[in-house]
């Protein structure tokens, strides 16, 4: 029963969001999610999403100015070459704007406004990506903050949940891979989680940052975090609402990331970890463990 | 009568002479000419060395890349994996996924790995690794050891570093200078266009000035100079063609002249008051260029596609000499009296004629 009320602040949460931001249309046509925000790409937070499309014609989410082009090849040792290979940068209302990357050519430099449903480029795999995709970032420049694109454009099928594949304790170098009835001794942990979500795209079997996570001990909420969107905090990215953490603080090891630290005191200890995808479906495991008095 | 009749040649001759002497271009105002001495085919069998040498110079084909004797009779070569870029005595050739970097020492046969991912910007003693999505940077020392990583909710448009100072100009209207551990020395917010990207940064090598180009309707060109410890807005040119992407920026050697990009070529500014300028048009994109110091030719390698031409300018802005060749051109370097520039896999050394040295 407390889940589903979870369940619905949360889906709340982001009917209330999308009201706030502005509705975009897909770029490209029967689109299949291959990365998400906030997931480790690299080195940092990915800061928009990759995008498949057969179709692979790219429109703008909405009708904007182009204020930037670069091109992933060099022209000359002096010129930036763009990971995003092929790219642009449009301008939109509300000081919204959107960036397409690895198109399959240049922009038309000569384009100015691109309307609504203009084509203005092919997705393919121009910079640092293997396949034929296409990168969509969302900058509110008047708040300073990357943007999850998910949250203003339309909803697409996802019938997965999130997997919650191990919670783990560490202290003192030792890990502890929690199951129910394991005994730990007090103290104060790292918690660290594996948990991923699917790409939406069927054919392409990849694994994607959840949208958000909680952790609760004995049905009190300890952390949470969202992809809503990320800022910068003394030149580092972070997401918002969790100026802890880091790129290199959430994504400590392989397959896993790092929530935060609980201490846990002598007796029994219900812990649960509930994680969200964008499409509102929702994962939540549940661990009773007891806790020995040092 | 006779004398009546052509008096006038008393006056004009004068003038034609001088006139010649001030617009027929370099080479007869200053007695200097432009001498090709070699060209090498790199696609060709070469010479090659295990180990170049300190004094060899270094060059960027096409396909090849490497390190040549200034008397063109040895050369170490390697072929191109995506790119390739230098720094002091060092280079990354770099793969597409820009992953597995490592920083070759040719000359000391020593390698560095870097643990980061990125397309690297060879600057002077160091290299700025921009991250894939342009949104930071890390600094590594040709030694290999990162000293610092900034990011931005911004996308970074340019970069430029003077050995002291690091410029970024982001597109979110913000040109942030750091020092050379990574310390913000200051960020100089841009007003006063409709939008305000920042498209182009540069840093003088005496660091007492930072030129941008930024905004649309209008664009501009800013002059700011150092004060204490921040910039302050000295000048501010409109410019007559916008440009929406990168736009290259360099001062020469003195910080005496700046060389700013535009649509149809560059304008060259002088540094000191009241901030002359003059436009150079040329023929396609800039490639590569050199800026000497006051008083030196100006050397631009640009390329139409099909076609690249190298271009010497003297700093008025007068044509004085224009080599042409078939192909895509490549990079210029150069050093003392020679010039050094590329084509396709062609390599060209050539040098300045200076009768009576």
């Amino acid at each position: 029963m407390i889940i589903r009320i979870r369940q619905l602040l949360m889906l709340l949460t982001v009917f209330l969001l999308l009201q706030t931001l502005p509705a975009f249309e897909w770029p490209v046509a029967d689109v299949g999610i291959i990365s998400t925000f906030g997931q480790d790409r690299w080195g940092d937070y990915l800061k928009g999403v990759e995008l498949y499309s057969p179709d692979g014609q790219v429109r703008p989410v909405e009708p904007g100015e182009l204020i930037f082009s670069a091109e992933g090849k060099r022209s000359g040792p002096h010129r930036i070459v763009s990971g995003l290979g092929n790219m642009a940068v449009l301008q939109h209302e509300r000081g919204i704007r959107s960036v397409y990357g690895h198109l399959l050519e240049p922009v038309d430099r000569v384009l100015r406004i691109i309307r609504g449903n203009e084509i203005f480029g092919t997705l393919g795999s121009s910079g640092m990506v293997e396949g034929d995709f296409l990168y969509l970032q969302i900058i509110d420049s008047e708040v300073s903050r990357f943007v999850n694109p998910l949250l203003s454009l339309p909803s697409i099928a996802d019938d997965v949940n999130p997997s919650i594949e191990g919670i783990t304790l560490y202290r003192d170098g030792i890990s502890y891979n929690l199951r129910q009835g394991i005994r730990v001794k007090q103290g104060v942990y790292s918690v660290n989680l594996n948990v991923f979500d699917q790409s939406t795209a069927v054919d392409l079997l990849r694994t994607m940052s959840v949208y958000t996570i909680k952790f609760y001990i004995n049905g009190e909420e300890k952390h949470a975090l969202s992809f809503e969107s990320l800022m910068t905090e003394e030149w580092r990215s972070v997401p918002s609402g969790r100026s802890d953490l880091h790129h290199q603080a959430l994504y400590t090891d392989p397959g896993e990331i790092f929530i935060g630290t609980v201490e846990l005191q002598p007796g029994a200890a219900a812990l649960e970890v509930v994680a969200g995808d964008f499409a509102g479906n929702v994962t939540t495991r549940a661990i009773r463990l007891q806790v020995d008095p040092e | 009568m006779a004398t009546g009749r052509y008096s006038f040649l008393r006056v004009a001759i004068p003038i034609v002479l001088i006139a010649y002497v001030l617009f027929s271009g370099i080479a007869v105002s200053n007695g200097i000419s432009y001498i090709q001495e070699w060209s090498i085919d790199m696609t060709a069998d070469t010479v090659e060395a295990f180990t170049p040498e300190p004094g060899w110079i270094p060059f960027v084909l096409k396909d090849y890349f490497g390190y040549i004797q200034p008397d063109g009779e040895e050369l170490y070569k390697v072929a191109v994996q995506d790119d390739v870029s230098f720094a002091q005595k060092t280079y990354i050739n770099f793969e597409k996924l820009g992953n597995n970097l490592v920083i070759h020492d040719a000359m000391h046969k020593y390698l560095y790995p870097i643990d980061y991912v990125g397309y690297p910007i060879g600057m002077d003693d160091l290299y700025l690794i921009l991250m894939p999505d342009m949104t930071g940077f890390a600094a590594f020392a040709t030694s290999g050891e990162i000293l610092f990583e900034r990011s931005f909710t911004s996308l970074i448009s340019s970069i430029d570093y003077n050995g002291e100072i690091i410029s970024v100009g982001l597109l979110k209207g913000e040109n942030c200078l750091f020092d050379r551990e990574g310390r913000n020395i200051d960020v100089i917010e841009i007003t006063g266009s409709r939008i305000n990207p920042v498209y182009g940064t540069s840093v003088s090598p005496d660091g007492n000035t930072v030129v941008m180009v930024h905004g649309l309707d209008p664009q501009f060109t800013s002059l700011y100079q150092k004060q204490g410890t921040s910039y302050i807005r000295l000048k501010r040119f409109i410019r007559e063609n916008e440009m929406r992407s990168q736009v290259l920026i360099d001062f020469s050697d003195d910080s005496q002249l700046c060389m700013v990009e535009t649509s149809e070529g560059v304008c060259l500014y002088d540094m000191s008051e009241p901030f002359d300028s003059r436009t150079i048009d040329f023929s396609g994109e800039l490639i590569d260029f050199e800026l000497p110091s006051r008083g030196e030719p100006l050397y631009f390698l640009c390329s139409d596609g099909s076609r690249s031409f190298l271009e010497l300018y003297r700093q008025d802005g007068r044509l004085f000499s224009r080599e042409e060749m078939d192909g895509r051109a490549t990079w210029l370097f150069r050093k003392e009296k020679a010039v050094y520039f590329g084509f396709e896999n062609t390599l060209v050394k050539a040098s300045m004629e200076i009768p009576g040295r």
